[in-house]
């Protein structure tokens, strides 16, 4: 398995408290496969993935759990080892193409430094002509013209393919791509997923797209997980998650937003409210508040994750008490206790 | 209600050069109705709108609005045109003075256009802010103590402050999450409906403009190359760039999404400073001929209510 995350914590410490931005979090990707983190902003998506880089200082972060590597755990690695495996074994995809790049350093230079950074003996000539193939493998035209130019010559879009080329000039075997897309138009999107695609085919590497795009998820995903309140709510294949959705989030997110093969007088359903203060996370479900199907069980106590049965068998699983095993009985003592269901029209 | 005719905004360069933001559009807007604008970025769809409410003086062409041509509007005209067009900005952190409270920034435009005084404008704040979903204690709170779509909910009731009838909503939930943008989206439905409102509505959200506009006009490079019915335009596109543009949205269905024949485009958009005189989108599109590289193509009617710009249209 290239990258197994378990039992994840971080938590920083602020003026104002302490923040668990990701709180619990089991993740695995395996070969060749590409996984997609979806939530909304603060849901601790990005913690997540900068947590497996290493990227968050401890101290100020509390880090806990475990991030392992091809069973090497990355956590516990002395910084000197980890940049041996920083950029060289996992690459990263930066969400905005315009600030992840230095602009007073010829684009050919940098994406050189990631390769020499690893392999100090290559010779400048022999790694100018590597950094050359690989700009022509992610679409930049003229790639020897290319070489001597600044950030600031190029569009969003190829200043995204720099940024990947930098990303995969060692053949990494997982690529984490942060909101790769975010800040490009629709039709360059296109062209950026279609190339990360690609290069996943071609370098047999794994990928782990962050997004909050479902479309972008349907595009590229063989497997998602769905955060919300720094938890995975919902984990599974993409088929699965998508058909069949089985956490009220989950659903939520796909309706709230439509579709362009919608029919007409299809409504969109909006969640009320906001996601929870993470300075003071919520003992029961993150999402109680603003579920419609919310029970009382779900204020108090934790869910656990419980698997989903289709018509297949077992699916998928997710992180809600509605799917207990003995949810019907379960619903319905809560029902008799007289606290039921926060009601069906609750919802606007 | 409100008309662009052959609209243009230029910017004269530093240095030479003309930069054509706005190059020829023409459409109008039915009152009551929402219009759609959409395109890629720096395509000119927020200098359209800004022009359409006269924050940018036209180059060319004339903005009609209750049929009298704004350029042309008397003084009291004109303010009272001020009024009655009024604008939601797209980044609600940004549009809103940090050092103003709620009250205060949804109050400016009542006391400018002097339409109420005292208690009753205080009455009308509270009004506005329970209007689109905020408390009375909020009134006397800084923006920077709001979510965005909190934030967002203070710009609509600004806007709404001044009783207008045309609203020009620059990508109003672009900024926001998704579960909130859904909820922007359902209130601005609701008070169009309730206040009987004309929308512009500019986006880049293809999927979301199809939902909330009756008509969509498609723009690339300065000028409008397809406008029609939303269900017309999404059903079959006529222009080259529409095609690719619908194609290049993800569908957030992974069976679906997998067997989609995509057109997928090389290159960027150019850039608009003296743009070459053909068709604009001539060097990206994969139908193009020499007679589209020579000259413009005309804007025609190819179905009742769908409008066009290509030489090619039906290739």
């Amino acid at each position: 398995m290239p990258l197994a995350v378990r039992d994840l914590e971080v938590s920083f410490r602020t003026y104002g408290g302490s923040v668990s931005a990701v709180r619990g979090v089991n993740l695995d990707v395996s070969e060749g496969e590409c996984l997609a983190i979806v939530g909304e902003s603060g849901c601790g998506k990005s913690v997540t993935a900068q947590t497996v880089m290493r990227l968050i200082p401890s101290p100020p972060a509390e880090i806990r759990g475990s991030v392992t590597m091809d069973g090497v755990e990355l956590l516990a690695l002395p910084e000197k080892r980890m940049k041996e495996i920083r950029g060289a074994k996992i690459g990263m995809i930066f969400q905005d193409p315009m600030t992840s790049l230095d602009p007073t350093m010829q684009i050919g230079k940098q994406i050189m430094e990631a390769l020499t950074v690893h392999d100090r003996g290559l010779k400048p000539l022999a790694a100018a002509d590597r950094v050359i193939e690989v700009l022509g493998m992610v679409g930049i035209p003229n790639p020897e013209k290319q070489f001597r130019r600044y950030a600031y010559e190029f569009s969003g879009g190829m200043r995204q393919r720099v940024v990947i080329a930098m990303a995969v000039i060692c053949s990494p075997r997982l690529l984490i791509a942060d909101e790769p897309t975010t800040a490009l138009d629709v039709t360059t999107q296109a062209q950026i997923l279609d190339l990360i695609r690609d290069l996943k085919t071609k370098l047999r590497t794994s990928v782990v797209i962050i997004t909050h795009d479902m479309g972008v998820v349907a595009n590229m995903a063989d497997r998602i997980a769905v955060f919300y309140a720094g938890q995975v709510v919902e984990e599974g294949r993409s088929e699965d998650v998508f058909l069949n959705p089985s956490h009220p989030y989950t659903a939520a997110l796909l309706m709230s937003r439509p579709s362009l093969d919608w029919d007409r007088g299809q409504k969109l359903a909006s969640v009320p409210g906001t996601p929870p203060d993470l300075f003071a996370p919520p003992a029961g479900c993150g999402f109680f508040d603003r579920c419609a199907a919310a029970m009382e069980v779900c204020r108090e106590a934790l869910p656990e994750f419980f698997e989903t049965e289709n018509h297949e068998g077992v699916s998928h699983r997710s992180l809600c008490w509605l799917h207990h095993p003995s949810g019907k009985t379960e619903l319905a003592r809560w029902l008799s206790g007289g606290r039921g269901l926060k009601g069906e029209d609750s919802q606007c | 209600m409100v008309e662009a005719r052959n609209l243009k905004v230029h910017f004269g360069l530093l240095g030479g050069g003309l930069l054509k933001a706005v190059d020829g559009v023409s459409f109008g807007i039915g009152a009551g109705r929402t219009l759609g604008l959409v395109g890629e970025s720096g395509c000119g769809k927020s200098t359209t709108g800004r022009a359409l409410l006269g924050m940018y003086e036209p180059t060319g062409g004339e903005v009609m609005f209750e049929g009298k041509n704004v350029a042309k509007m008397s003084g009291r005209e004109r303010v009272r045109f001020t009024r009655y067009g009024q604008m939601i900005f797209q980044d609600p952190y940004s549009s809103l003075n940090p050092r103003m409270t709620v009250s205060d920034i949804v109050g400016e435009g009542i006391d400018i256009h002097g339409i109420y005084r005292g208690r009753e404008r205080m009455d009308r704040i509270h009004e506005l802010l329970s209007m689109v979903g905020l408390e009375r204690a909020h009134g006397d709170r800084f923006p920077h103590e709001f979510s965005g779509g909190q934030r967002q909910r203070i710009g609509i009731a600004r806007a709404l402050a001044v009783e207008p009838s045309f609203v020009v909503c620059d990508e109003p939930i672009s900024a926001l999450d998704v579960s909130i943008q859904s909820q922007i989206v359902n209130l601005l439905m609701g008070l169009q409906e309730r206040l009987s409102l004309t929308y512009l509505f500019i986006s880049h959200d293809l999927s979301m403009v199809k939902y909330i506009c009756e008509r969509v006009a498609v723009m690339y490079l300065g000028v409008i190359v397809e406008l029609a019915a939303s269900d017309q335009l999404y059903r079959n596109p006529r222009h080259p760039y529409t095609r690719a543009l619908l194609s290049a949205i993800p569908v957030a269905n992974p069976v679906k999404e997998r067997a989609r024949a995509r057109v997928i485009l090389e290159g960027d958009v150019p850039s608009p400073i003296d743009p070459p005189p053909g068709c604009r989108f001539a060097g990206r599109c994969p139908a193009a001929e020499a007679a589209c590289v020579q000259t413009a193509p005309e804007w025609r009617e190819v179905e009742a209510g769908h409008f066009t710009a290509c030489w090619r249209e039906g290739a």
